[in-house]
């Protein structure tokens, strides 16, 4: 992004850097793509600058191509950033050695939307709820094994019984509480939930999101939630980021961003939620159109194409990241 | 208007047979917006598919009921013989329009080819251009020469309406048409649908596990669990004064922007499975009201005169909302 963008947010009113358990600074991860003949490169997450608190739960919202997925995948290091920082109870984990890496995993966890992906479906759920046991060697002998298997699952409100079950055996909020386990089994510091009850009913997502939130206040964890969904987000979170063509457009308190929101993305966001409301009716099509294409190269505010307050100055210049007194950040250069 | 009489749909595994839509009937009438709401596994797509002539054989069929459509008895029909009958009034949209497209033909070819299978003398490429306006894709002309691949989500989904629209419908199923979109993409969408509705005054079937759309773009709504009606109406009255508690609890479930750092309501349990439907109402025994009665026989389908009915024998009358 922007030289300056650093001391942009460090200039930020309620957040002390003591108090935050991870911090990403100009995070910056390009990838390249080929479109008839040409080279493009993509920058999926675009000079990233946040603080998660010890304790909280961030919530990282936008639309798909936003970045919010790679954010979460460069944080644990399963896709490598091309630039920037990730700093974890004080140590740098994109300059780790490999030994420093591995206890930094055991220490964030993440969780995924499809736990059918993610579960061997040739193994128990008890063998692959202790995987990471066995690999980093947390258990001693077999019973302090089954002992961690069933005690974590009794942690997500599973019975004994489920460790010698196959993922194909069990419903989708069931496998997601697998998924859960599997996360929390070394008793990590930090989760990184990344669309975690996207593809789960209502009636099952409200038993995985009461658990979620259980876990964290039971365990002490910190958390960030990544969604597309924004009543989701709202629920969980205590503070939010909106996320837009890899930069954060607006971050602030859940309760400011969702009464008082600042950034007209965030504005446009907002009142496209279906809501249960019989009262707001769909009458027509509304204006706004569509995110542009990732692959076309254009200086000044990502979102000036789209934006109802755009001047002169959104064409060349990308806005910074402003935080005002109560820690409500906006990259606008109108608000 | 499309009716809908007492359908049921069964499906063979090797072992058996199991009902997964049991019994649901309603009308679709000619400008107007009807909602099926209801969990994945419900049966509300299969619902849609049998109404379309689409059912997979010989794997699924259409056990009883019948499906007529301005009078005309479509039961049964693929869209091959309902193109041969000339009674080819119904179009289907799916959620996911790059698996419906063809990726390798421009879609102006593929409208034309909707277009010449209902109506062999009309100009095609001409009509073509029409529907893509009327689908709102700006530079219609340029863009028939487009591939799918060139085009984002909401922009194939307009297409994929524009080839719907191709037959003339009286009257179209959308099926989770805007849940692989993003919000703000799906709002147009909607907005959009609802526009046709009116302007063609064409009847809407909107398929969806999202309460939410269907409270804000429904006119009346079905909810469907464990392959039956459990409760329909207009969208006010089911929605201010829900009468089963599964639609309730439903409601309750939603995560909602305006109560933050609540702890939620689940429905305890999780939906049957075709094969663990038994006896009585199927949601039993998830239910807050469950008694004996609920578990053997029939549950009769009542309510009052204006349309607003459930089938549940102690119906909720105006509870608030935890």
């Amino acid at each position: 992004m922007t030289d300056g963008s650093a001391d942009e947010v460090a200039a930020d009113g309620d957040v002390e850097p003591e108090d935050a358990i991870l911090e990403v600074r100009d995070l910056v991860k390009r990838f390249t793509a080929r479109r008839r003949g040409h080279s493009y490169v993509i920058q999926a997450v675009d000079g990233i600058t946040l603080s998660v608190l010890r304790g909280e739960t961030l919530g990282i919202v936008g639309e798909s191509g936003c970045g919010k997925s790679t954010l979460g995948r460069l944080i644990v290091r399963l896709s490598d950033a091309d630039e920037g920082e990730v700093i974890f109870n004080g140590r740098d984990l994109l300059s780790h050695g490999r030994r420093d890496l591995r206890e930094a995993r055991l220490k964030i966890r993440m969780i995924f939307q499809d736990p059918y992906a993610s579960l061997n479906p040739r193994r128990s759920v008890g063998d692959s709820i202790a995987e990471s046991g066995d690999v980093h060697g947390l258990f001693r002998d077999r019973r302090e094994r089954t002992e961690g298997i069933h005690r974590t699952l009794d942690q997500v409100g599973l019975d004994g019984s489920f460790a010698t079950r196959y993922p194909h055996e069990l419903s989708g909020g069931q496998r997601q509480r697998v998924g859960i386990a599997r996360a929390i089994l070394p008793t990590p510091e930090m989760i990184i939930a990344d669309e975690p009850v996207s593809a789960l009913d209502v009636s099952v997502q409200a038993q995985v999101l009461n658990l979620l939130s259980d876990l964290k206040e039971r365990l002490g964890l910190t958390m960030m939630f990544i969604s597309h969904d924004l009543g989701v987000v709202a629920t969980v979170s205590d503070r939010v980021a909106v996320l837009y063509m890899g930069m954060v457009v607006e971050l602030a308190a859940a309760d400011r961003l969702f009464d008082s929101p600042r950034h007209p993305y965030t504005e446009v966001l907002l009142a496209a939620i279906p809501r249960l409301d019989i009262a707001n009716r769909i009458t027509g099509e509304t204006e706004g159109g569509e995110p542009p294409s990732r692959f076309r190269q254009a200086s000044g505010c990502p979102f000036k194409e789209r934006c109802p307050k755009r001047s002169e100055r959104c064409e060349s210049e990308v806005p910074l990241l402003r935080r005002d007194e109560h820690g409500h950040a906006v990259a606008c250069h109108n608000v | 208007m499309l009716s809908i009489d007492g359908l049921c749909v069964s499906v063979g595994t090797p072992d058996r047979v199991l009902d997964i839509v049991r019994s649901v009937s309603f009308d679709i009438r000619a400008g107007e917006v009807l909602g099926l709401v209801g969990e994945s596994g419900c049966g509300k797509s299969m619902t849609s598919l049998a109404v379309m002539g689409l059912l997979p054989r010989p794997e699924a069929w259409i056990a009883s009921g019948t499906i007529s459509l301005d009078g005309v008895d479509i039961t049964g029909l693929d869209p091959h013989q309902r193109v041969r009958k000339r009674c080819a009034g119904v179009s289907m949209i799916f959620q996911e329009p790059m698996t419906s497209l063809n990726p390798v033909v421009a879609i102006g070819n593929q409208i034309v080819e909707a277009i010449r299978v209902h109506d062999p003398d009309v100009d095609a490429r001409l009509r073509a251009r029409d529907l893509l306006d009327m689908v709102r894709i700006p530079d219609a002309e340029l863009q028939l020469n487009a591939y799918p691949h060139e085009l984002s989500g909401g922009m194939r989904q307009r297409v994929m309406i524009a080839i719907a629209l191709a037959c003339r419908p009286r009257t179209l199923i959308a099926d989770e048409p805007t849940t692989a979109l993003d919000v703000t993409v799906q709002r147009q969408i909607l907005g959009l649908l609802r526009e046709l509705c009116a302007d063609l005054d064409m009847g809407v079937l909107f398929i969806t596990h999202d309460l939410g759309v269907v409270s804000q773009l429904a006119d009346r709504v079905a909810v469907m669990y464990a392959g039956a009606l459990v409760e329909t109406g207009g969208v006010e009255e089911l929605f201010r004064s829900p009468m089963h508690p599964y639609t309730f609890g439903l409601m309750a479930a939603v995560p909602r922007p305006a109560e933050r750092h609540q702890r939620l309501h689940p429905i305890a349990g999780r939906a049957p499975k075709p094969d663990e439907v038994g006896e009585g109402c199927p949601f039993a025994p998830r239910c807050f009201r469950a008694e004996a009665v609920c578990r053997s026989g029939e549950v009769p389908f009542d309510g009052e005169g204006s349309g607003h009915r459930a089938r549940c024998h102690f119906p909720l009358r105006d509870e608030v909302l935890p």
